[in-house]
């Protein structure tokens, strides 16, 4: 066995969605970083959808954004259609959604990560984890070559034990034509970890030329562009913008980011909307039998959100037809990715399914849909630092917890990344309340609470959905982000900047006065925007005066939920003893003992969001936790 | 989940005994609570939030502008109080009533309703108590809690569980439709229209409402039916009350308006307990005493859900009678022909106007009828808006405060909606709503919605 010789601050393992995240994060923060891939030509790979953002995962991309991460940069650098979704209803469901050129998205990524100062790249499958004395300190990788570090973040994705299945047939494999990682999951289980297995599926893809768009919706993307970063001038100077600077003629009058797939191709590009017939559901009905998934081959649970499209013929057996988005990959390819026909139906009948779609109906398939089972670990094992809770200094983060897309990937990577480079510093851990984020949202539910499905991020999930805006998201996550050292100063001074206008303009529109009403209280009305005011402050930028309008607008709705988060803060911020016996507390009720005893919550707020957990149990936890601390006073 | 800085209330005093009863609220709002419904007896009296600490305020409680009952209240402001949290305490009449209706006004003017045990904790968490005494805390909230478990699986297996369940379930199937409508705009899912949510919010609303409106009938039984006995002075109404409890409680005398004030007393008529409140006699008086004695014993009968009408057979009848026959028509009421061992000497017409009350001729000197009026007093009970059917789905205050506040938030709701405000603000207090009956059958969780997203719609792009 060969040791490297150079000794690294964060190790990260995969270079996914999370991964690179992971590596970033700590990398810019100043930690000798290395990211470890089993293949350099698929980082930053889109295995399913071409596509990022969309309702609260466009909210986790802006928080990214906001903390100094990269996936909001580099989305609007190779997004080839942009939309806002959801602009007719209230402002705390707007979101960005994005179609991607598939191999720029992780061509640039991979250069990004190539470019980053104290971060080596290298391609290595890793195959142990070595820990000593109960604490990560490296990893071993095929070859037999050892790397040390002083943290490991592990975001293996659907590698671990990866087994594709397309009927019946089945090859081990993490992703459609890549190996499976098979090691690793036997160290994860000899240091302790439960494992456990997850089912996910994507669609085929097929070829341009077999479509007859003339019988296509068309789906164009909006006007202006939506971007996803808050940092306009990274994207727009050619000096920041490190993909490709040299290529770049200086100050080209782009409506668009120098280099950005949008500038090369000079606009956005189509997306079509068709449906299945009833062809489709005979089809399916007639060959249940043949799906892993009805056959009882596939053991592993997948998610209700995104079923396949024998669950939904089966499920939902009266709905005539159902919406297939057809969307491109890229622009340098004339694959099609089908958006709603997730499937794992053997390849003769997905090429009757396929063509049983309208405009579908002469397709060649390019590689067919599949289910894919792989291994994860139930993240209750995990502080919300994504820490295990067994292993010090071993960070967990992305579909290795559980989870599904690529936001949420992304979004604990950058987490797991930041926390890693923090422990390294000596500095306190990073994490962010289910107040302060979609971020927190998302870890908060996942180790508290658990998941018993690929889990993903949905509105619904917030609490206080008014106050986590995909428009604010600076506003509350860009000091944050400047304090650990991941967010460049300048960009923290333009959020400064921003609310402080902010501010004084709402300030100006209470103490103005027009026709005995201040300008604020036209503005509450629903049908009166900015612009229809008198006496406006010319020059504001836009997204000014959309924080102003929002503001002022909600402003009843957004003081009762501030006041709800300070009412329920306390709890927050009762941590509960890490040695506690919930066996010995009397008066706990069976079920809210065994929950307490298995979840073992840090705080008197995360106990109360257990469900079995009662306001008594509660009360009954407060007082001994008190009185545990008086005596020990 | 119960946080330790809203504002908390609660009957201090052990129920339905006592000349007095105390309602105690504590919380940072309590002084804006106890201004919302207390008026201050006095052109110049302070207001509750301008008085000083510890001190003694003569007033009355009101509640949709009208008076509750005549009060004193006492203002302690942190840290100096049992909590260390501002604290009010309002001492108001005794008995069982009173001290309802007062901690329902306080309710509604914004004070949660306290758990067991909750005044302790507070005590105890803002380092009021020592550890001995934190010790017996746990004890207290266990115990009670036991007790309230208990109660609470009884009711929960019953046909209230079943109503709000289904309260729940309404509100939940709105909840995600919007929820539904927010989370997936890009799948092909038909939205509910306006009206249809609309429709479903007041249904909801209306199955509230019917819930809410059998709190009083769920506290009869758990608290005791008030029945007033009222009459002239010197008809036998101590008598009768002493009869009933098969004790001496009331001095009787022969000389009239010897009662000067109420009195109460509980006794168990076929399984039901009955709070009998023996009344000063209602006459013309000039003397203060029997004056204000007189002036609650009107009070009295006012709050009563029964009234026991005593006449005596052995006199003819006066236009004091009259009166009082005339002011219980319309009411639940129970007419007593008293003194039966006596010749009879009063004129009783077939049906008296104001409906067929149940007219009962008893002997207090000799027991006779006492069965019969025993009787009478529980069909009454059960033949008036207490049909047997309806007190299987009785809520206690716990669930009054919960379904009251799910009323409230799903009212806003509708509000929100019928006014065009974007669903996300709609669906805010909606889901306050949905979590405010949730209290009562249990915890609601996001994973609970979820499921009903996902069962009733096709999801999946």
């Amino acid at each position: 066995m060969y040791q490297y010789p150079k000794k690294y601050d964060v190790i990260v393992v995969g270079a996914g969605h999370a991964g690179i995240e992971a590596a970033l994060a700590a990398a810019r923060i100043g930690c000798e970083t290395l990211l470890l891939t089993m293949n350099l030509d698929t980082i930053g790979q889109m295995s399913c959808n071409p596509a990022v953002g969309g309702i609260a995962k466009g909210h986790l991309v802006r928080e990214i954004d906001a903390l100094g991460g990269e996936m909001g940069k580099n989305t609007d650098m190779t997004g080839i259609q942009f939309r806002m979704l959801n602009i007719k209803k209230g402002p705390s469901v707007w979101a960005p959604r994005a179609q991607c050129d598939k191999k720029a998205y992780q061509f640039r990524l991979k250069q990004v990560c190539e470019r980053q100062p104290r971060l080596d790249l290298k391609q290595a499958q890793t195959i142990n984890l070595i820990t000593d004395r109960g604490c990560a300190v490296g990893v071993l990788t095929n070859y037999g070559i050892s790397f040390v570090g002083k943290t490991v973040v592990l975001t293996t994705g659907t590698f671990l034990h990866g087994l594709i299945h397309v009927g019946i047939n089945q090859t081990p494999g993490g992703r459609s034509g890549e190996y499976s990682a098979i090691g690793l999951s036997k160290s994860l289980s000899e240091i302790g970890l439960e494992l456990a297995r997850f089912k996910t599926g994507t669609p085929p893809r097929i070829l341009k030329r077999g479509i007859d768009f003339y019988k296509l919706e068309i789906q164009q993307g909006d006007h202006p562009i939506p971007w996803f970063s808050f940092w306009k001038d990274d994207l727009f100077h050619v000096e920041h913008n490190s993909h490709n600077a040299d290529r770049i003629k200086k100050n080209s009058p782009s409506v668009y980011p120098p280099d950005s797939m949008l500038d090369r191709v000079g606009g956005q590009i189509d997306c079509y909307l068709t449906h299945t017939t009833e062809r489709t559901r005979k089809i399916i009905i007639e060959n249940l039998h043949k799906s892993p998934l009805y056959a009882g081959i596939i053991k592993g649970t997948g998610p209700r959100y995104c079923p396949s499209v024998e669950d939904k013929i089966v499920r939902f057996r009266d709905k005539e037809q159902h919406q297939i988005f057809l969307e491109p990959e890229g622009i340098t390819t004339d694959e099609f990715y089908v958006n709603g026909l997730s499937t794992s139906l053997p390849f003769e009948v997905q090429v009757e399914l396929i063509r049983s779609v309208v405009g579908c109906e002469k397709a060649e398939i390019t590689r067919p849909g599949y289910a894919v089972e792989y291994d994860y670990v139930p993240p209750t094992q995990l502080l919300p630092t994504l820490e295990t809770k067994i292993c010090r200094n071993l960070f967990l983060a992305g579909q290795i917890n559980g989870t599904s897309g690529y936001e949420e990937a992304a979004a604990q990577g950058i987490i797991a990344g930041i926390n890693a480079a923090l422990r390294v510093q000596g500095k306190p851990e990073l994490v962010l309340g289910r107040d302060q984020a979609y971020i927190g949202v998302l870890i908060d539910d996942l180790t508290t609470k658990g998941t018993s499905e690929p889990y993903r991020v949905f509105t619904s999930r917030a609490e206080y959905r008014l106050l986590l805006r995909q428009d604010n998201a600076d506003e509350r996550l860009a000091p944050i982000g400047y304090k650990v050292g991941l967010l460049p100063e300048k960009n923290y001074r333009k959020t400064e900047e921003k609310y402080r206008q902010v501010a004084e303009e709402i300030n100006r529109l209470k103490q103005t006065r027009w026709a005995g009403l201040t300008l604020e209280q036209v503005l509450r009305r629903n049908e009166v925007t900015y612009l229809d005011l008198p006496l406006i402050e010319e020059n504001l930028p836009s997204e000014v005066i959309q924080s102003v309008e929002i503001t002022v607008k909600y402003a009843g709705y957004l003081e009762r939920q501030a006041k709800e988060i300070n009412r329920l803060r306390e709890l927050e911020q009762r941590t509960i003893p890490e040695w506690i016996d919930y066996a010995t507390i009397p008066g706990l009720r069976t079920e809210a003992k065994q929950k307490l005893q298995s979840l073992r919550p840090q705080t008197l707020g995360q106990a109360a969001r257990i469900s079995g957990v009662t306001p008594a149990d509660l009360s009954l936890l407060l007082i001994w936790t008190q009185r545990s601390l008086t005596k020990n006073r | 989940m119960t946080p330790l800085d809203d504002t908390i209330a609660a009957i201090a005093t052990p129920l339905g005994e006592g000349a007095l009863a105390v309602i105690r609220v504590s919380g940072p709002e309590a002084l804006a609570v106890a201004d919302r419904c207390f008026r201050p007896a006095g052109r110049h009296a302070p207001q509750p939030s301008q008085a000083p600490t510890h001190t003694l305020h003569y007033g009355h409680v009101v509640r949709d502008g009208q008076t509750v009952d005549e009060v004193l209240l006492a203002v302690m402001r942190a840290p100096r109080t049992y909590t260390r949290q501002d604290t009010v305490e309002i001492s108001c009449h005794g008995g069982l009533l009173p001290a309802r209706l007062v901690l329902d006004a306080v309710l509604a003017a914004g004070a949660r309703l306290a758990e067991p045990g909750e005044f302790t904790k507070r005590a105890f968490l803002n380092g009021r108590l020592d550890l001995a005494q934190a010790e017996a805390v746990a004890d207290i909230i266990r115990a009670r809690t036991d007790r309230a478990l208990a109660a609470a699986e009884e009711q929960l297996a019953g046909r209230l569980s079943q109503r709000i369940h289904h309260v729940r379930d309404r509100l939940m199937h709105l909840l995600a439709h919007l929820e539904a409508h927010l989370d997936f705009p890009e799948e092909d899912i038909a939205p509910a229209t306006q009206e249809e949510m609309l429709a479903g919010l007041h249904s909801a609303l209306a199955e509230m409402e019917a819930l809410l409106r059998t709190a009083p009938e769920g506290q009869i039984l758990r608290h005791g039916l008030r029945a007033a006995i009222v009459g002239r002075p010197n008809v036998g109404k101590s008598s009768l009350l002493n009869q009933l409890l098969g004790r001496e409680r009331a001095i009787v005398s022969p000389a009239p308006g010897t009662t000067r004030d109420t009195i109460e007393e509980t006794a168990n008529l076929r399984g039901i307990p009955v709070v009998f409140v023996d009344t000063a006699g209602l006459r013309e008086t000039g003397e203060a005493v029997e004056q204000e004695g007189i002036r609650r014993s009107r009070a009295a009968l006012r709050a009563a859900e029964l009234v026991v009408v005593v006449l005596d057979r052995s006199a003819p009848r006066t236009p004091e009678d009259d009166r009082l026959l005339a002011a219980v028509a319309g009411r639940r009421h129970v007419v007593v022909l008293n003194k039966s061992d006596l010749p009879p000497r009063l004129e009783w017409p077939e049906a008296p106007a104001g409906g067929p009350a149940p007219v009962v001729e008893v002997s207090c000197l000799t027991g006779a009828g006492l069965e019969s009026l025993k009787e009478a007093i529980v069909q009454t009970v059960w033949s008036g808006a207490l049909r047997a059917e309806r007190v299987e789905v009785m809520i206690n205050a716990r669930h009054q405060d919960a379904l009251r506040r799910a009323s409230e938030a799903a009212q806003r709701a509708a509000e929100a909606l019928a006014a065009g405000v974007p669903l996300d603000l709609v669906a805010v207090d909606l889901r306050q709503a949905v979590n405010a009956v949730g209290e009562v059958v249990g915890q609601t969780t996001v994973e609970d919605l979820l499921d009903v997203v996902f069962r009733e719609f096709c999801l999946g792009k």
